[in-house]
Formats: C-alpha cells, sequence, structure tokens
C-alpha cells in the first residue's frame, strides 16, 4: 500500500532533486497567478543568501561571513552576491516592502502605476484618470510598457486579465478605460486567501517537523511521529466514498487529539511556553505517483 | 468598489508572509545541499512549465501565446522562449546531467575525488593526495572541472572544505587530502527523510490547493486540520510527544485498514492514489 520506489535506481542527487522538484513544483502550482516568477525568484534569492549568511554564522559565531565562502555555497560569483546583498530587501521582511508588495505580480504593477505616476492622475481629482486604450503617452498602451518594461507582454493581455479580475471597465464604444478597484487580492476573495494562509502555516509546521527530523538520529527515539499511508490502487469510482469515510475517521480522530492534549494545557500563559499539536490531511492524486 | 490602499496591500502581505516563511523554511533545509543558482534554474523551469500548463487547461486546444506566459510570469518572451526550448529538447531535471552537474559546487567536487580515476585510486580504493595547484590530478585543475562559475576561486573551495572539516591541508607539501569519504552533504538517513518528507509537503500544497479552488463547496474539499495548544510547558513536552505519538501510531493502524478496505487488489490503469498523512509539529519560537 505505497506508490511504487521508482528512484532506487537514481544517484543520490537525483532523488533529492526529484523531490525538491515534487515539493517546488506543488507550492508553485498553488502560487501561479498569485505572483510572479520574477518575484518568487527576487524572493528566494534573497532568502537564500540570508540563510547561507546564517548558516555560517552559527558555524563560526562572532566572525564576518566572506563572500567567496557564500560564492561556493550559492553557485552565484561574488559581484551578483553584493548585489543581492545590497538589496532594499536584504535583511527584511517581504510583507512589510510596499514596493515588493505593489510588483508582485504584472497586474498589481500596472494598477500601482496607474494610481501612483503624476503622469496617470486626474488633475484635479488626484485619482486615476480615463485612459484612451492606445496611443501616445498617457494611455494604457503607455501605462502598461511603463509599469511592465517586459518585453513581448501587450496591452491586450492585460485588458483581459484586468477587466475578468474586475479591476477595470473598458468602455469600447469611446476607446476608453477606466480603473474601478486598485485592489489586488490573491485568491479572489478574503475567505480564500484566509484559507491559502492556515494551509501555509501547516506547510511550516510539516517543514519544521522534517527539519527537527533531520536533526536527529534515526535511532534517538527523538523524531517527530511524521508518516503517510495510501493506496494507489483506488478505483475512481471510490474516491468519493472513500473521502467521506475518512473524513469521519479523522474527525474522530482530532476529537480525541484534542481531548489527549488537554490536561497538558497550562491554565495560565507565560512568555516560557511551547506550542506543540498535530496535523492530519487527505490527499489525491489523479494518477499514480504522478508527483514523480 | 474603490479599496484603502492600506486594504489592498493587507491581503497580499498575508500571502507575502505565509510564502516567505514557507520558502524560507525549505531553503533553510537545503542549504549545504544544493546551491541557490540550480535552484533558481529548477524554479523558472517549473514555473514556465506549470503556466503553460494552466493556460492550455484554460483554452484547451489552443496554442498558448508566449506573451500570455510573459504576463503570468513577469520575465520576457525571449528568456521564456530559451526555457521553453530547454524543456522540449532535455530529459526532466532529474535526469538532466548538465542540471546534475552543478547541483552544489562542493557535492560535484566530492563526486569527482570519489569517482573519477583522476584523483580516485582505484588499486587502494582511495581517494588520491592531491596538489594543491598545478595541472594534471591537482586539487585546482579537479575543482576547475567541477565548477564553472565565475568568481568561484579553487582557494574559496579548498578553505570552505577545510572550515566543514572534510579535507586536510599540509601546507609543507602543498597537498591536500580527502579525510571523509563518506558522502557528507547528504547521508542516506538524510536523503530518505527528505524524499518523503518532501513528499509528504507536495500532497499537503495539493490538498490545499484543492481546497482554495473548491472553497465553496465544502463536500468536495478535501480534509486537512490541525490541533494545537500554545500553552504547553517545556517540562511536560516529552509526556505531550509521548502520548501524542502513541494516539496517532493507533490513527495509522486504523486508518491504514480504512484505506485497504477500498483499495483494489490489482493495478489498473485510472486509478487514483489516496491516502492521509499525520505529523507531530512543535514551535517554541513564542517561548524564545
Amino acid at each position: 500500500m505505497a506508490i511504487a520506489d521508482k528512484t532506487t535506481d537514481l544517484p543520490d542527487v537525483a532523488i533529492l532533486t526529484l523531490a525538491v522538484e515534487n515539493v517546488f513544483r506543488k507550492l508553485i502550482r498553488l502560487l501561479l497567478g498569485k505572483i510572479s516568477l520574477k518575484k518568487l525568484q527576487e524572493m528566494i534569492q534573497v532568502i537564500f543568501v540570508e540563510e547561507a549568511e546564517a548558516s555560517v554564522q552559527r558555524e563560526r559565531p562572532g566572525k564576518n561571513v566572506p563572500l567567496s565562502t557564500l560564492a561556493v555555497m550559492t553557485g552565484f560569483d561574488t559581484r551578483t552576491l553584493t548585489k543581492i546583498k545590497s538589496k532594499r530587501n536584504y535583511m527584511k521582511p517581504f510583507h512589510e516592502e510596499k514596493r515588493f508588495l505593489s510588483e508582485i505580480t504584472p497586474e498589481c504593477s500596472v494598477l500601482d502605476v496607474w494610481e501612483s505616476n503624476s503622469k496617470y492622475l486626474d488633475v484635479k481629482t488626484g485619482k486615476p484618470r480615463v485612459l484612451p486604450m492606445r496611443g501616445p503617452s498617457p494611455s494604457f498602451e503607455s501605462l502598461i510598457n511603463d509599469s511592465n518594461p517586459t518585453r513581448g507582454v501587450t496591452a491586450m493581455s492585460f485588458f483581459q486579465r484586468l477587466e475578468a479580475s474586475g479591476s477595470i471597465v473598458i468602455d469600447r464604444a469611446n476607446n476608453t478605460v477606466s480603473m474601478i478597484d486598485k485592489r489586488y487580492t490573491p485568491f479572489g476573495t478574503e475567505d480564500q486567501t484566509e484559507n491559502a494562509k492556515i494551509g501555509m502555516a501547516a506547510v511550516g509546521n510539516l517543514v519544521d517537523t522534517i527539519a527537527h527530523n533531520l536533526s536527529t538520529t534515526p535511532d534517538s527515539g527523538e523524531s517527530f511521529y511524521q508518516r503517510g499511508c495510501w493506496t494507489n490502487r483506488l478505483k475512481k469510482s471510490d474516491a468519493t466514498k472513500l473521502r467521506a469515510l475518512i473524513r469521519k475517521f479523522l474527525s474522530k480522530t482530532d476529537e480525541k487529539a484534542r481531548k489527549i492534549m488537554k490536561p497538558f494545557e497550562q491554565e495560565t500563559t507565560s512568555s516560557d511556553q511551547i506550542t506543540a499539536g498535530i496535523s492530519f490531511f487527505y490527499f489525491e492524486e489523479s494518477s499514480p505517483g504522478s508527483g514523480y | 468598489m474603490a479599496v484603502s490602499d492600506k486594504t489592498a496591500l493587507h491581503d497580499v502581505a498575508i500571502l507575502t508572509r505565509a510564502v516567505e516563511l514557507v520558502f524560507r523554511k525549505l531553503i533553510r533545509m537545503l542549504i549545504g545541499k544544493m546551491s541557490l543558482k540550480k535552484l533558481q534554474e529548477m524554479i523558472q523551469i517549473i514555473f514556465v512549465e506549470e503556466t503553460e500548463a494552466k493556460l492550455r487547461k484554460e483554452s484547451p486546444g489552443k496554442n498558448v501565446a508566449l506573451g500570455d506566459i510573459a504576463l503570468q510570469t513577469g520575465v520576457d518572451t525571449r528568456t521564456i522562449k530559451k526555457i521553453r526550448t530547454y524543456i522540449a529538447v532535455n530529459e526532466p531535471i532529474h535526469k538532466d546531467d548538465t542540471f546534475l552537474d552543478g547541483f552544489m559546487p562542493l557535492f560535484k567536487v566530492f563526486d569527482l575525488w570519489m569517482n573519477d580515476t583522476r584523483y580516485f585510486d582505484t588499486k587502494t580504493g582511495k581517494p588520491r593526495v592531491l596538489a594543491i595547484e598545478g595541472e594534471d590530478g591537482s586539487f585546482e585543475e579537479m575543482v576547475g572541472s567541477a565548477i564553472q562559475s565565475r568568481g568561484l576561486t579553487t582557494r574559496a573551495v579548498l578553505k570552505r572544505l577545510k572550515e566543514i572539516d572534510v579535507v586536510e591541508v599540509d601546507y609543507d607539501a602543498d597537498t591536500v587530502m580527502l579525510k571523509q569519504e563518506d558522502n557528507i552533504f547528504i547521508s542516506k538517513d538524510e536523503l530518505d527523510l527528505l524524499d518523503v518528507g518532501f513528499t509528504a509537503i507536495g500532497n499537503l500544497a495539493s490538498t490545499i490547493d484543492h481546497n482554495i479552488r473548491h472553497h465553496l463547496d465544502d463536500d468536495a474539499k478535501y480534509f486537512q486540520r490541525g490541533s494545537w495548544d500554545y500553552q504547553f510547558s517545556p517540562e511536560k513536552i516529552p509526556e505531550v510527544r509521548k502520548s501524542i505519538h502513541k494516539y496517532l501510531r493507533e490513527a495509522d493502524k486504523k486508518s491504514r485498514k480504512l484505506i485497504l478496505s477500498l483499495s483494489e487488489r490489482d493495478g489498473q490503469k485510472g486509478q487514483v492514489t489516496a491516502g492521509i498523512s499525520m505529523f507531530y509539529f512543535e514551535d517554541d519560537s513564542l517561548a524564545k
């Protein structure tokens, strides 16, 4: 009752690559349309260098981390590393960086330039002006060029996406475009954003558990429980039945787990307390082991 | 329906924070095992592949325009063309030797030292002691073959290998020997844990993705829940772990029976993979 191990013949580095690819693919699938590749790369670059630096600092407390060491760890040359380290978001949380947030997707950049660049603002009201669809600046076409200097991106594709998301209204009779909602909601509704936040927190907890288990020796008895059981031989028509059975089973398991934890909970809050818990989820893959 | 700047940024900030946290934790695990350069290459390929797949799903039977991929990725069409060509021409990433060669600069150096006869003595079955500098069979030559990154010097590589206690340098003889012959970058146990763990993370990400897409239909959602408490005393934690682990092992047995009851005996086309995953976690960041 397990996915056939297709990785046994592969060298270590290929097994690791496959595992990393699998997890990043699923996470990226979740993030498509919510963050651009450009911004994701920017974030990953900064985080990687920060974490590499922190890791060397832990090895040699109080000493400077030479760029050449970071070059060995990252595979990047020292000039690129200097550039990354001088970025405004280096060692700063991304979610507090207004510029990063306003450029998180190309659509977001358009709305941001429209409502902040004086060229695109109505002098009297200070609000985003109604723009002709095409023609010299200021027009929607020039707005696309100013906000997304990416080669090959056309104003037409932005029309479609921004209109579909309810951010703009196109007056086709007069060939003009107006902004009606400058809000960018990554998941369409706040409810979905909240689901994504909770979900990502669960992913974070799972990563912590794996990291903990990597730091302990297998026989030490200190590993945290982390296990999955599955079948890759479920008839498609039985999936609904299994989902219902598992929902019932896991709801009961959850209830009982809470009862087990309750007696350990301290009555008052203090600063040295630890958060601990369990997490469980059901998963399905349409084709056996398609993650591989 | 205009919304204030504050609100507009709020949702994006929530998502950014969540994404940042997850990627930071993942990256922390990968430091020393994979280079940033390779991780970025991989992410670029996956992002373009997945964007193309998504656009194809949205408009079945139609070609996916480069401009549409550019719009979703924020990357120019020339770069996308290059990535698409790479995808079309090459093997999957984990089978692509060129990709794997540069996976981690030190990993490749170690690999050459242990496997290439220029640096490994097959008679003794030991890695050779190498002259630090020079041409044939030197450490310098080996680093040059392993790493083609601008600015990555032999000295920097040697320094790092010394720091992590993998090599011993004889400065009088100007030679270097490999003293750690096991793969210190990732052991077999670590690899197994990462393989199993990353599969579980991937499954969880799929479940979250599914639930976000079906957020209005409770029946269609997959079960995903956590139970935790913020108020555990550090002294009681060993007991908490023991009790919960015991309970989870029992739950695991029951869940196996449940899943087995619906699993078909023989493998056939069109079958679905389905299961559950359970884990215990701790977070002492608030205590710190």
